[in-house]
């Protein structure tokens, strides 16, 4: 089978547009871990609900698998990006297993409320299953050669203000829950079933 | 437990500053920390001996 010129031209364009599209894609991936968060800090500060210790590493581990996507907008789409929200995809399954497993006996009851009938660990368990089959798609159909590196010079999305705001607002919900995380537990491990802020209750207390 | 938020934040911030390497360094360090406390955490509660 021959090639014409023209047929380059396109294929090449379709790998342009491809690109933009997937590169795209990670900004709404990052989004969407963003939202989770922003809803369980949410659900923490007016709920009351104060996370227990594997609630908390689901948390970090959620945000570790958007680390991928924050290097894939600041530094073009790569496989290995891909390779290090798998891995944190991975660790944080098995996190909220294992809290699955926790409350799995009929009537031995749940921690939290459900949401849409679901415990938010049983929700982080899907949403980890769905980034480890998106991640490995990803590597599988968007494979790097020289001229996926020309193409990840041409769609850079650093310099987009809209992208940047995104990136900061993550960012910034680490920080946040750096620093809820300190007021609840300090710099020990957290108790099993948290019901105030510690750090926060001695210094009032010490006042 | 806290820090392990910090242990994120790192990466982050040399993945915005354009530092790629020490980025991925970074969240290697992130990821061991994030595995080891869970494995504490297991052997912890449920107390077994190795």
């Amino acid at each position: 089978m021959k090639y014409s010129a023209n047929d380059s031209k396109q294929t090449s364009n379709m790998r342009f547009l491809a690109s933009k599209v997937i590169i795209f894609s990670n900004v709404v991936d990052l989004l969407g871990v963003f939202v989770i968060s922003a809803m369980a800090i949410l659900i923490q500060l007016f709920f009351h609900e104060l996370p227990c210790p594997l609630c908390l590493l689901q948390r970090i581990g959620l945000m570790g698998v958007a680390f991928g996507y924050v290097l894939n907008i600041m530094h073009g789409n790569r496989a290995n990006h891909y390779a290090y929200s798998c891995i944190a995809a991975i660790i944080t399954m098995f996190i909220s297993m294992r809290q699955i497993l926790l409350h799995i006996v009929p009537g031995s009851g749940g921690y939290g409320d459900p949401i849409f009938g679901i415990h938010m660990y049983t929700w982080v368990f899907i949403i980890c299953i769905v980034a480890i089959t998106w991640n490995l798609l990803m590597i599988i159909i968007y494979p790097e050669d020289l001229r996926h590196e020309r193409l990840i010079r041409k769609v850079k999305l650093g310099n987009n203000k809209f992208i940047k705001v995104a990136v900061i607002a993550y960012i910034l919900i680490v920080a946040l829950n750096f620093a809820l995380a300190f007021l609840e537990c300090g710099t020990t491990q957290c108790p099993d079933d948290p019901t105030q802020y510690m750090i926060l209750n001695n210094y009032t207390k010490s006042l | 437990m806290a820090f392990l938020f910090l242990f994120l934040l790192i990466p982050c911030i040399f993945a915005v500053s354009g530092k790629y390497n020490l980025a991925k360094i970074t969240f290697w360090v992130f990821l061991i920390a994030l595995g080891g406390t869970f494995i504490h955490h297991i052997t912890d509660s449920i107390n077994i001996q190795l």
